[in-house]
């Protein structure tokens, strides 16, 4: 490391430069050696199953924790902003989130879902920073409406080629109709692929069967519009 | 006997319950061998279900994140840093607890200090037993890591011991999984940058024809395919062995290179030139044109055919960071008075 600047310093070079060393130096190269070391625990616990990662990293596991970093980081981060609140913010409840969890290394308490877990936390730390801003923010914007927004493409339905355009429309309005619970678990489910289980924990249900009744009516809500508008024509 | 029951379940499925069934879903997110083989089969002994799978299949890939923002590797590193910085110091725990400690009765109080002691004893024995034992560990431990790259590509890699290794196209290094107690050895062919970290143990990197002998430094060796080798020294201090007995020391911004006749010189370098590859700085200084074919295909992977006849007087200087090869070609044919073509995994320089 630095030795970019280093090179920067020994002349000869700006003769034949164009602006790029005028970046600040290195700062790319150190972001990529600390994704690539993240990386490379990846061979390392990928194998391994959620309850044995989560004990190395409470042991003090510095890998394990790297590894945790590595792969959930990002889509705590796609999963926070689902919650319409500014993206920083969702950085820095992650940012506390793993402040909290390294703190309580060694007392931390079994976990067998590491995602659900730490969507679980997320979902609270976020809540909890919102109430904080509440001076800033009004509350009232904060409402479960319009949350957790569902796009559907079409890239993947080609097969299905008597999707007609106007069924394409019902399905979007039909998705807007949903309740944003309704989407969360839809999302979870699909995009995260959680299982009920990891669902209901997140969504406060008691069971598992309830999740999945939950997104059994979305789907069937959704189906009866699409079936009929085909049965119209 | 089981899986009947399952498969009686699915013959009396609807579209919602394919659609919720986790199993199902977990084939069309994640096929792997287990899913795949059974959902294959089953569609074949049910074509009749076919259509209705199909159309469940789609569904489910076509939910998805109406906003899916990613996380910036700016944003993420920042993250990490932080998270790392912010972490408590150990001794807060400890104050923690004697305040703890405190409120408790007094015989309680001599429990605990009792069991302080006893946890305090058994963190030495287990801290003397591992540090035992870690040596023996080491010893044990001579395999071999081999890493390489192919033409047209590169990689960097963190040691064990925290040293950097950015290793050029075409390129191959041997290092063990674990470094022995006394030294850091690796073995090269090719070329390879290198960022050591300081400590005891000296580092060592090992040619056919030399070994450079390092503490802490950073440092480009070379293999080029004429059989020279070239060692630039950009920081620090590196000894250079080479196998006639000869010992060399090299100080910054010094170049010693080897001929494959044993013979050696020392000069000066153009640090970008000799080291700017490991920051995907593609650069050619009064490049002759063979000098051009032979890193374009080394950096791209490609073949470069030359046509036409080139002056002795031709020669191209420029600097890219990681461009396309397309945008070099471009790049060249502007300033030198030659055309370019390029067709897959072949490019072509006319001169005119």
């Amino acid at each position: 490391m630095g030795s970019f600047s280093k090179i920067h310093s020994l002349g000869s070079i700006e003769a034949y430069l164009p602006s790029i060393m005028n970046n600040k130096p290195n700062r790319t190269t150190e972001n990529l050696e600390v994704m690539y070391r993240h990386q490379e625990t990846v061979k390392l616990f990928a194998s391994k199953n959620d309850a044995e990662i989560w004990a190395a990293f409470n042991r003090g596991d510095e890998m394990a924790f790297n590894y945790l970093f590595r792969i959930y980081t990002p889509l705590l981060f796609r999963y926070g902003c689902q919650f319409r609140v500014e993206q920083h913010l969702v950085q820095d409840a992650i940012q506390n989130l793993f402040i909290y969890l390294r703190r309580k290394r060694g007392a931390l308490s079994e976990v067998h879902s590491i995602k659900g877990y730490l969507f679980r936390s997320l979902q609270r730390e976020l809540l909890k920073q919102i109430k904080l801003d509440q001076n800033k923010v009004r509350l009232g914007d904060f409402e479960l409406e319009g949350l957790f927004p569902i796009q559907t493409s079409v890239e993947n339905t080609l097969i299905e080629s008597e999707v007609t355009e106007e069924q394409e429309k019902m399905l979007k309005v039909g998705m807007e109709n949903l309740t944003p619970r309704q989407r969360q678990a839809i999302l979870l489910l699909y995009e995260e692929g959680m299982s009920y289980k990891e669902i209901a924990e997140i969504m406060d249900f008691s069971e598992a069967k309830s999740a999945r009744k939950l997104v059994y009516r979305a789907l069937a809500t959704l189906r009866s519009l699409m079936t009929g508008d085909q049965q119209k024509k | 006997m089981n899986l009947n029951i399952e498969n009686m379940k699915y013959d009396e499925y609807q579209l919602e319950d394919f659609l919720t069934d986790e199993f199902f879903i977990e084939w069309v997110k994640n096929p792997n061998e287990n899913n795949t083989h059974f959902w294959e089969r089953w569609i074949a002994e049910h074509s009749e279900k076919r259509e209705l799978v199909v159309q469940a299949s789609n569904w489910i890939k076509r939910f998805n994140y109406a906003n899916s923002v990613e996380l910036s590797d700016r944003d993420y590193v920042e993250i990490f840093e932080n998270v790392v910085r912010l972490e408590p110091k150990k001794d807060h725990n400890h104050i923690q607890s004697k305040q703890s400690i405190r409120t408790w009765f007094l015989s309680f109080r001599q429990v605990a200090a009792l069991l302080v002691f006893g946890l305090f004893i058994g963190w030495l024995w287990m801290d003397w037993g591992s540090s035992r034992q870690v040596p023996e560990k080491m010893e044990t431990v001579a395999e071999l890591v081999k890493r390489n790259t192919p033409l047209g590509a590169k990689s960097t890699f963190i040691l064990e011991d925290g040293s950097k290794i950015y290793l050029n196209a075409g390129s191959e290094i041997e290092f063990p999984k674990s470094f022995p107690k006394e030294e850091r050895k690796v073995y090269l062919k090719g070329e390879a940058f290198f960022e050591i970290k300081q400590e005891s143990r000296p580092f060592i990197v090992s040619t056919d024809q030399v070994e450079v002998k390092v503490l802490g430094t950073s440092f480009n060796v070379k293999e080029s395919s004429q059989g020279r080798l070239s060692v630039a020294l950009v920081s620090g201090k590196v000894k250079i062995n080479d196998r006639n007995g000869n010992q060399l020391m090299l100080e910054p911004n010094e170049m010693m290179t080897f001929t494959q006749q044993g013979e050696f010189f020392k000069s000066g370098f153009d640090p970008l030139e000799v080291a700017g590859w490991k920051d995907k700085m593609l650069v050619f200084k009064n490049s002759s044109i063979y000098q051009v074919k032979e890193k374009l295909e080394s950096w791209y992977g490609v073949k470069v055919n030359l046509r036409g006849i080139y002056p002795s007087t031709w020669a191209y200087s420029g600097v890219y960071q990681d461009e396309s090869l397309e945008n070099v070609l471009q790049g060249i044919s502007k300033t030198s008075s030659i055309q370019v073509t390029l067709e897959g995994k072949n490019a072509t320089i006319i001169h005119q």
